[in-house]
């Protein structure tokens, strides 16, 4: 593959991970990472760690923090959970 | 225009997720709270303002955010616009790239990705300085499109992706750090290479 092309492929990596581009745009890319395997592999690298992010930063909420809250809102706004 | 009687149902339900975000921008549990509960104040407050139809997700977050940055900005008084290194793209890729010696073969690239542990995951978005922090949050964690986190963030979209775009590689490479430390993955610039054995 020529480097122009995964040049171009790899500055549209993250907008085409978020799917943020258009549909023609994300066909040239598809394209471009059937013919071309490093890009390929780098691409599906990038998708799996976006995944693990994602997966594995998100927090237990206990229902006491949610419990608290609401006590709180209750106290400022007491008509807040209708009556 | 959303009815205050509403709110509870329609509201309410974004609260553990809100949380989980406040946690991520805070980094303390206690100040998470405080955050969430203030954000909450003033989205009742306000929800006669708010829209019907339009995205309540999104809207809560906005309230979210500006509540952190300003008690943030008030209890720190530390600058909130940080430059960052530039880092390669495809850093991390790279980096197991050279453990391997040539391409990424899956086994290797799996290895590393499920050695990380979920605190340092954590750790690294945590320290991220605050205007990439939240664009990294916003889209990773959260999944909000770049013109929800414009919105969110009140900046241009081309702002958002290029925050985004450094703030995912500052993280690559602080995933990269945290890797190197507990030894799953050691560096062969640092001349020492298991992998490579």
């Amino acid at each position: 593959m020529t480097k122009r092309a995964c040049d171009e492929a790899i500055t549209r990596l993250y907008p085409y991970l978020d799917g943020e581009i258009t549909a023609y745009r994300s066909w040239r890319i598809r394209r471009h990472l059937r013919r071309c395997s490093p890009c390929h592999s780098a691409f599906s690298f990038e998708e799996k760690l976006k995944a693990v992010i994602r997966a594995r930063t998100k927090e237990e909420v206990s229902p006491e923090v949610i419990d608290r809250l609401r006590t709180f809102l209750q106290t400022e706004e007491p008509g807040i959970f209708g009556d | 225009m959303a009815d205050q009687a509403n709110f509870e149902r329609d509201a309410m339900e974004f609260a553990p997720q809100l949380y989980s975000a406040a946690l991520r921008m805070t980094r303390n549990p206690a100040d998470a709270e405080d955050v969430v509960q203030e954000t909450y104040l003033k989205a009742y407050r306000a929800y006669h303002t708010f829209e019907e139809g339009t995205n309540l997700k999104a809207w809560l977050y906005r309230i979210l955010t500006n509540t952190y940055i300003n008690r943030y900005r008030k209890k720190k008084r530390r600058p909130t616009e940080v430059e960052l290194d530039d880092v390669e793209d495809l850093y991390l890729y790279r980096k197991i790239g050279a453990l391997d010696r040539g391409d990424v073969s899956p086994s290797a690239e799996e290895e590393v990705l499920e050695s990380f542990v979920d605190a340092d995951i954590k750790a690294a978005v945590e320290e991220l300085p605050e205007n990439f922090r939240i664009p990294v949050l916003l889209a990773d964690v959260e999944g909000f499109s770049y013109k929800e986190i414009a919105e969110i963030m009140n900046v241009p979209i081309g702002t958002v992706m290029s925050r985004l775009h450094r703030g995912r590689k500052a993280l690559q490479r602080a995933l990269w750090q945290f890797a190197s430390r507990r030894g799953t993955a050691t560096d062969p610039e640092g001349g020492h290479d298991e992998a490579s054995m």
